[in-house]
This record gives structure tokens, C-alpha cells and sequence, in this order.
């Protein structure tokens, strides 16, 4: 699993890499019933510390979005996908959320946002969910 | 913690290798006579204590401080390993590769048994064996090598430990001479760190007593030093002296070397002269260059002197000279006497005369056609000269002090293998019938025998003549017919020492006999006169034998005349007879001590005279 | 239960303080950052924990034991590796590697094969033959040996090249994946400690500026840790 963390930044570790994964069942790139790497394997593979991993994956746990399996592992749960759709309307929103914020900033119209968007939506593609 | 001790002794590879190596080849020169045997007496003396401290030092200074520079020590110190351990493990593989280096060091003085012509050295390897000198050796190097460890772990490198163990090697060195020479009659020659010309290692070495001891001491104190090692690295691994400590560290040592050699001083009363006599010397201008100052130069090297009364005789190898001391604060030449073709027969450079009267017996050579001819010179203070003919000189003869008992003169003479008292009357100018003393054993192969000397000293009635197997007592009650009332065969230490010169002296009811490599006196009891028993054996270290005359001893010593006096186990000083210059010779009269200084270039030379009467010892 | 514990220690060199009262705790189980400037104290902090220099004041406490007091039975269990290690030159890896297990009790022979094949040192090649890189990299194997509870690093890496340096981070993770491990690492390159200590102690000329959690640290100030230590330690530069 490519995980893309920065260390600098001031969000901590564990919400980045809780954050990624999130984005990646929500896109439908882990899907009910993947099994993710090890704790071990995943620090071991990007340098951090297992603690952080761990803490992640308890994180996601209580979400409910992971289930760890005895003896066996971390697995995406069958919840996940669902989950996953109110995430991912979450996450659209907010980016949404910030384009009006600049959008008033530099004085647009409601229409001419509108007219923005309505230019723009056919770029969509529509993928079966 | 074998592991580590393996690592410690791999680390001495080199100093094992190099030691050994080099001892190897020295054996080797040796046994290819490369060098003849005189190599092996500067081995000895020097090269070996030398090689062996240096083989001690090197090895402890680098042990640890050498680690903690390059930063090894710390690699030890960071595992499971009390630093107490490390020091220990350091010492314990240390003490084993200076054992082997200091044993074929020493046993290189062994290496070649039938020929050494060093006779201090074949004197110690015919009485003391490899093992003894081992065993009395090592734990003084043991002992330098433990400081030298200890001082590694105080500093950061080797060099400064090595200086360190350098200063303290050159003060026990200066303090050992010091003591012997401050101390007279103290057992501390025993205990001298390395090896010393006085032999009192010698003397401890051959005995199983003393070596024990002063083995022992060093022993434990070797132990103790590391310990204290030991304990420095596990209270703190760093350093303790930086440069300024070391340097005071420096001083203090040899600040406590001469406060030692201070307090062990003995504090002798003095006495200083009552008349001092100048030597004419001859002025001889510059020869050389002119930043040569001119000295005073005697007519010889030697010089004797003999007293009778208040007259004083100085001998010199071709005239003598009487000097008056009836009034000691302004002494008077009153003649001198040319000995015309005459050379006094030197003998181990001390030459003695004895006087009759106002006249003084020389024995010496005259020149004379076709062979020189052996003389006693009777040389009275008004000019005129008596000779007694001996006869021809020939190499192999000796000839003793001359000894006045009564009108006759004695002299102890060793012709051919046969020593004698031959007896003169020099009024009568007639040889009287000689006693036969001695008959030497053959030579002994290989040794180069020099004329046996034969030594005489007078007592009330009897002569005490020692001669290579004998200590004779010849009465002399009546000087005419005299007779041998005792004779005590003699034992020589070792095989190459018969024949060698044993003074003799008395003091009280004492006779002592010194003898030579290692130096020693043998007192006898002389309750009964005619048959001295032996009494007491001990070390006597002060230097070349000392004049008696019954009251008191003396010798020369440091700049003056030490006095003496015989104590139970040894000897005790009485007074120091201060004159400001080392003595050559003395002689003694009634209450009066009269010195000869030895020769200096810057000083003349001086005849002083002493009152030792009343307070004398008993 | 904390693996370090630091009361007041100090270190003077004649008239010059290398490290003042310093104070700090590192709990069992952490990864702990021990950050600084160049000559900010750092080395002679952590040569004091492991008994190589005598402390002026102060006491340090690993594992529950006296640094000082309880040395020997301590370095059973804590590994160490220095700035630039240094090894006995003249032996070859294998003897070293065999020389230095002897001093423990418990030796973890296939662990040091395994770091020693990874790291691809030659057995047989003398030390004084090994680059620098695999010369640190012998050394973490050394200091792994003994399967240590607390592992000391001070500035194991720095100035070697970044493959040997991710060595370093793995050997950090690998052991802390096991129950109970502890870490203390120096270093000043900040952006490796962030990525794997959770504990940091900061120091500025021998006193200390601030010891806690990263994670809260970096929520406090709001930004990298290299930009939060800049901050605090040039605020203390300019008072």
C-alpha cells in the first residue's frame, strides 16, 4: 500500500496515515475484505515508528473502517465501503466548502460560480459504485 | 574474561616477539665470541637493568592509556566487564610477558659460563644461581611495571605515563646511591630497586632470609599497586592528570626522593680540622689552549702517608716529605727526601709506608742494571737513606705493607706459589731466617691469577697475616724468634676469588677480614688472641677497607673520614671528620688523625689533621 | 515505568559547564529523540548514562538501576553505539564479533549472522579495512548482540550515506517491535527523529529546553519539529 506521509507536518503521523487509508477504501482501492500490511511490515517499509502504525489501525478500528482478525491480521471491513460513502461525500464537500470560501474572497457571484460549475461537471466521469 | 585476556596478551605480541627476538641474537654474538666475555659485564651492570626497566615501563604505561586515546577503552568499558576486571586482566597478562622478557635478560649473564673476564660479574654467577637472582630481580621490575600501569590509568597517553615512570625510575635510582652513601652500615642496599655496583642484591640474593623478604615486600607492594590501579579506573574511567598535574605530579616526586634521601641521612657529630698542610705542587703552565686553567699537578697519583708521633710523612713516588704538626694550626715542613730512581710499589692504588722513629719505611722498586731491584727504603727526616735489598723485581711477587714489631720490620712476600713473613733488622742491615706461611695450590685453568697479596695488621703480641688459604697468627712476643700459634684455613666464596686480597683491621676484641665481590667483613673474636673464631658475617657496602687502631675504625668517606666502631651485627658510626675533600689515605698516631686528600685538578692536595682523643669510642 | 531516568545531572570540565542540572525521563516501550545542537551536551549526556564519564552532579537510573552502582549487571542489557565506534583494528570481524560476545551472559548469535549478512560485511576482512559505513553498521550489529532492553545510539549515523542510515531507523523499529524495548537516539537531523521517536528531550548548551511527547509538542507549536526547535532554541539565544 503506497502511503504518501510527511513527518514535518504538524498533523501527527498516525491521523496521516489514518487519513490515507480512509481515502483509499473510499475510493474503492481497498475493498471489503483486503487484508492491509502488518503493522510491522508497514513501519518497516516507510520508517516510522510501529507505535504510530498501530495507533492508526486502533483508530480505524473504533471507526469501525478495519478488523483485526485473531491471529490473522488487519482487514478492511464489510462495513468499510458503506462507511466509505459518507466519507467520501464528506471529504468532496469540504473541498467544495473551500473553493466557495476563495470564491467569496475574490467577490464571485453565486452565478457565476453556477455557470463555473456547470462548465466543469462533464468532465466527470461516472464510474459504477 | 578469557576472551580478554587472550586479546591483552595479543596485544603484547610485539614486545614478547621483539624481546626475545633480540635476546636470541644477543645469545647468539655471545656464543660466536663476537664480543669475548667483556660484553657480558656491561650487561650486567648496565644493558640489562637498563633494557629490563625499560621493558617494564613500556609495557604498563601503554596498557590503558594508550586504550583511552584511541578509544578503545571505552569499547571495553561498555560491556559487561567491571573496569577492575579490565585492570586486572591487563596486569595478569603484563606480569607475564615481563617475566619471560626480564628471565632472558638475566639469564643472558648466564648464557656463557667458561668465560667472562668481568670479575664482579663471575663472582655473582659463581655464587648466586639463575634462579636466585630471578627470583630476587623480579619483583623489583614487577613492582616499576605496576606503577608504570598505574600511572596509565591517571593519564591519556602512554607518553606522558612514560615520563612519569621515567622520573620516578631516575629517582629511585639516585636515591638508592644516595642512601648508600648518606647511611653507612644500613641494610637498605638490600632493598635496592635494580642492580647496584655495591652488591648488596648480591648479598640478599644468596640469602634465602633476606631474599624472601625483600621479594616478598616488592611482591605485595606490586599487588597493591595494582589494586590501587584497579580501584582508580572503576571510580572514574576518565583521566585524573592533565598536563599541569603531571608536571606537579613530576615534582612532587622528586621533592619526596630528596626529602627521603634527607631524613635517611645519618646525623653524624663532625669534627673539623685542627691543621691543614698544603703539597707543593708543580705549576705547570698551559700546555694547551689558553681557556685550560692550570692545576695543580703532583709528582704522582698516588701517595702514602705514615705517622710517628707528630711527624708526618707524605710519600709520594719519588721523594718524601716530613711535615711537623707539633704545633697542628701551623705545621711546618721540616725536610724533604729524593728517592732517586725509585718507584714505589702501587698496589690496588692506595700505597702505605710505616715509620721507625723519625725514619719511613718505603717498599719500592730502584732502578738498577740488569734487573730493578725490590728495596726497603729507610728514609730518615734528616736526608739520610738505608736501603734494605729483597731482591730482583719479578711480576709474580708481592710485597706487603712493611709492619715495625719492636727493632725488626716484618713484611709478608709471596715468591713463586710460596707465601712468607720475611724479617729484617735494618740497624744490624741482616735478613733474619722467614717464615713460611703459605703453600698455594696450583693455579686453576682459565683464571688469570694476579701475585697473591698478603695482608698483615699487628696486635699486642701477634701478627695477623692473611694469605690465600690462611688466616695465620704468627706470635711476635719476641720479635726475633717468632712462631705461628694458629692458622684458620679459609674458605674463598667462590673458586676465581682465591687469591684475591682480604684487608685486614681491628678494633676492641675484634679482627676483621673484607672480603671482595660482593663485599663483606668477617669479624673474629679475638678473646682468645692466638686463635681468632670467627663471630659474624655482614655486609659492608662504605668502600675499600679501613685502618683500626684499636680504639676506633676509619675510612674514607664522602668529603672526610667516617669513624667507626664495631656493634654486634655490623658496624655503628661514631663522628664524621669533615675536611671538605674526599680522602685518599690516612694515618693514624696516638691521639691524631692525619688525612691525605685525594688527588682534583682544581685543588692542591692537603695533609689534615685531626684530634680524635678523648672522646673516642671504647 | 520509566527505562531512563535523569536527576540533576551535570558535567564540568574545570571551569566549563558541558551539561547543567539536567532533568528527564524516557518511559519503558518509547522511541525517544535526544536532540540538540552540535556541543550542546548530547554526547557527554549520554556518556554519563553509560558510566564512561563521571558524572559532577546528579545520578542517572536505567532500567531501575544506578548507572554507576549497578554498571556491570546493566550492561548485560543496554546497547550502546557511539559517535564514530571505534574497534580493536587489528582483528577480523569474526574475532571481534566473537571477542566481544564473550562478555554476555545471553548472546544473540543468528541475529548479528543475519545484521552482518544484510549490511554485507565480510567476515574475514579486519575491521581497520571497513569503510565507515560498514564500520557503524558492525557496530549496531555489535550493540544488538546482546538482545538489549535499552539501546543507547549517539548520533549513530550522521555524516553516512542515507542507505546506512536507514539501516539505523530499521534496527530502531525492529527492536522496538518487541514488548518492552526502549530507545534513546541522538541526533540532529531532525526529520528522521520525527519520523520515528514519540518521546524527545531537547537540550541548548547543557541545560534542558524540553522533554515530553512529539506528538504534543508538535500539536502545541503547531508546525515541523525542526521548525518548533529553531523556535525554542532561538528564543533562548536571544534572551
Amino acid at each position: 500500500m503506497r502511503l504518501n506521509l510527511s513527518p514535518a507536518s504538524p498533523i501527527p503521523m498516525y491521523l496521516q496515515i489514518a487519513e490515507q487509508v480512509r481515502r483509499a477504501i473510499a475510493a474503492g482501492t481497498l475493498r471489503a475484505g483486503d487484508e492491509l500490511p502488518s503493522v510491522r511490515a508497514l513501519a518497516s517499509e516507510h520508517l516510522i515508528n510501529p507505535n504510530t502504525v498501530a495507533r492508526a489501525y486502533l483508530e480505524l478500528e473504533r471507526e469501525g473502517l478495519l478488523a483485526k482478525r485473531r491471529g490473522s491480521g488487519t482487514y478492511v471491513s464489510s462495513a468499510a465501503p458503506t462507511l466509505g460513502e459518507a466519507h467520501r461525500l464528506a471529504v468532496v464537500a469540504e473541498l467544495i466548502d473551500q473553493a466557495l470560501a476563495a470564491a467569496e474572497e475574490f467577490g464571485l457571484t453565486r452565478s457565476q460560480v453556477r455557470a463555473l460549475i456547470d462548465q466543469r461537471l462533464p468532465a466527470l466521469q461516472e464510474k459504477s459504485s | 574474561m578469557n576472551q580478554l585476556l587472550w586479546k591483552e596478551l595479543r596485544d603484547l605480541r610485539g614486545w614478547l616477539a621483539g624481546g626475545l627476538g633480540l635476546a636470541a641474537a644477543f645469545a647468539l654474538l655471545l656464543a660466536t665470541d663476537v664480543f669475548g666475555g667483556s660484553f657480558v659485564g656491561l650487561w650486567m651492570q648496565a644493558l640489562m637493568p637498563m633494557s629490563a626497566a625499560a621493558a617494564a615501563i613500556g609495557i604498563g604505561v601503554a596498557q590503558v592509556a594508550r586504550e583511552r586515546h584511541a578509544r578503545t577503552l571505552d569499547f571495553l568499558l561498555v560491556r559487561p566487564v567491571t573496569p577492575q576486571a579490565i585492570v586486572w586482566t591487563k596486569f595478569v597478562a603484563g606480569s607475564a610477558v615481563l617475566a619471560a622478557l626480564v628471565a632472558a635478560a638475566v639469564a643472558l649473564a648466564y648464557a656463557k659460563p667458561q668465560f667472562v673476564l668481568d670479575t664482579g660479574l663471575r663472582a655473582i654467577r659463581e655464587q648466586v644461581s639463575l634462579k636466585q637472582l630471578l627470583l630476587i630481580l623480579f619483583p623489583r621490575f614487577w613492582c616499576l611495571y605496576a606503577l608504570s600501569l598505574a600511572f596509565s590509568v591517571l593519564v591519556d597517553r602512554s607518553l606522558k605515563a612514560a615520563a612519569l615512570a621515567g622520573v620516578l625510575a631516575v629517582a629511585l635510582i639516585a636515591l638508592a646511591g644516595a642512601f648508600a652513601d648518606l647511611a653507612p652500615f644500613s641494610g637498605f642496599v638490600f632493598w635496592t630497586p635494580f642492580f647496584d655496583g655495591t652488591g648488596g642484591l648480591i648479598e640478599a640474593a644468596r640469602s634465602a632470609r633476606l631474599s624472601s623478604v625483600t621479594g616478598g615486600v616488592y611482591a605485595a607492594l606490586a599487588l597493591l599497586i595494582a589494586a590501587t590501579a584497579a580501584g582508580l579506573l572503576q571510580r572514574s574511567p576518565e583521566r585524573y592528570l592533565g598536563t599541569r598535574g603531571l608536571a606537579v605530579s613530576a615534582a612532587a616526586i622528586v621533592i619526596v626522593a630528596v626529602v627521603s634521601a634527607e631524613g635517611a641521612s645519618v646525623r653524624l657529630p663532625e669534627l673539623a680540622p685542627a691543621g691543614v698542610w698544603q703539597l707543593p705542587g708543580a705549576l705547570t703552565a698551559a700546555i694547551h689552549a689558553d681557556d685550560v686553567p692550570p692545576a695543580f699537578v703532583d709528582e704522582s697519583d698516588e701517595g702514602g702517608i705514615a705517622a710517628h708521633g707528630s711527624l708526618v710523612a707524605v710519600v709520594s713516588n719519588s721523594a718524601v716529605r716530613f711535615v711537623d704538626f707539633s704545633d697542628p694550626a701551623h705545621p711546618r715542613l721540616r725536610s724533604t727526601v729524593e728517592l732517586p730512581l725509585w718507584q714505589s710499589l702501587a698496589e690496588w692504588s692506595v700505597f702505605k709506608a710505616a715509620t721507625i722513629d723519625d725514619a719511613v719505611l718505603v717498599v719500592g722498586q730502584k732502578k738498577a742494571l740488569p734487573v730493578d731491584e725490590v728495596q726497603i727504603a729507610i728514609v730518615h727526616s734528616s736526608g739520610s737513606i738505608d736501603a734494605v735489598p729483597l731482591g730482583p723485581v719479578r711480576p709474580s711477587d708481592y710485597y706487603s705493607v712493611p709492619v715495625p714489631v719492636g727493632p725488626l720490620v716484618y713484611l709478608g712476600v709471596t715468591h713463586g706459589r710460596v707465601c712468607s713473613l720475611r724479617i729484617f733488622d735494618p740497624a744490624a742491615h741482616r735478613e733474619l731466617a722467614p717464615l713460611a706461611l703459605d703453600r698455594m695450590r696450583p693455579p686453576a685453568k682459565a683464571i688469570n691469577e694476579g701475585a697473591a697479596p698478603v695482608r698483615i695488621i699487628h696486635r699486642g703480641n701477634y701478627l695477623y697475616l692473611a694469605s690465600p688459604s690462611f688466616l695465620t697468627t704468627v706470635d711476635v712476643a719476641d720479635p726475633a724468634a717468632p712462631r705461628i700459634a694458629g692458622r684458620l684455613p679459609v674458605q674463598p666464596k667462590a673458586d676465581f676469588l682465591y687469591g684475591f686480597p682480604r684487608p685486614l683491621g681491628w678494633q676492641g676484641q675484634r679482627l676483621f677480614e673484607t672480603r671482595y665481590f660482593p663485599q663483606s667483613v668477617t669479624a673474629y673474636d679475638l678473646s682468645d688472641p692466638a686463635h681468632p673464631h670467627p663471630a659474624a658475617e655482614f655486609t659492608d657496602h662504605g668502600g675499600l677497607a679501613f685502618d683500626g687502631d684499636g680504639r676506633a675504625c676509619y675510612r674514607p668517606w664522602r668529603s672526610g673520614v667516617l669513624e667507626f666502631q664495631s656493634a654486634r651485627d655490623g658496624f655503628q658510626a661514631l663522628r664524621y671528620l669533615h675536611s671538605g675533600s674526599a680522602i685518599a689515605t690516612i694515618a693514624l698516631s696516638g691521639d691524631w688523625l692525619y688525612a691525605l686528600t685525594a688527588p682534583t685538578p682544581q685543588k692542591p692536595r692537603t695533609v689534615q689533621a685531626f684530634r680524635i682523643a678523648p672522646s673516642r669510642g671504647h | 515505568m520509566n527505562a531512563i531516568v535523569v536527576e540533576n545531572l551535570t558535567k564540568r570540565f574545570g571551569r566549563r559547564t558541558a551539561v547543567e542540572a539536567l532533568s528527564f525521563q524516557v518511559p519503558e516501550g518509547s522511541v525517544c529523540g535526544f536532540l540538540g545542537r552540535n556541543g550542546a551536551g548530547k554526547t557527554t549526556a549520554i556518556r554519563m548514562l553509560m558510566n564512561l564519564a563521571r558524572p559532577s552532579a546528579g545520578r542517572a537510573t536505567l532500567l531501575g538501576l544506578d548507572s554507576r552502582a549497578h554498571h556491570t549487571a546493566l550492561m548485560q542489557r543496554v546497547g550502546y553505539v557511539s559517535e564514530s565506534p571505534v574497534h580493536y583494528d587489528g582483528m577480523k570481524v569474526r574475532d571481534l564479533v566473537r571477542f566481544t560476545a564473550s562478555f554476555y551472559r545471553a548472546w544473540n548469535a543468528p541475529r548479528v549472522g543475519e545484521l552482518l549478512d544484510r549490511f554485507a560485511i565480510d567476515r574475514d576482512q579486519k575491521v581497520r579495512h571497513l569503510s565507515r559505513g560498514s564500520n557503524a553498521q558492525l557496530a549496531l550489529a555489535l550493540a544488538l548482540g546482546g538482545d538489549p532492553e535499552l539501546l543507547i545510539l549517539d548520533e549513530p549515523a550522521t555524516g553516512l550515506d542515507v542507505l546506512v542510515r536507514r539501516d539505523f531507523l530499521e534496527g530502531i523499529i525492529q527492536l522496538i517491535q518487541r514488548e518492552g524495548r526502549t530507545v534513546l537516539f541522538s541526533s540532529h537531523l531532525l526529520h528522521e527523529v520525527e519520523r520515528v521517536a514519540d518521546q524527545v528531550v531537547l537540550i541548548d548548551h547543557g541545560r534542558l529546553i524540553h522533554s515530553g511527547s512529539l506528538e504534543e509538542l508538535k500539536l502545541s507549536m503547531g508546525r515541523s519539529l525542526e521548525e518548533s526547535f529553531v523556535e525554542m532554541v532561538g528564543e533562548r539565544a536571544r534572551l
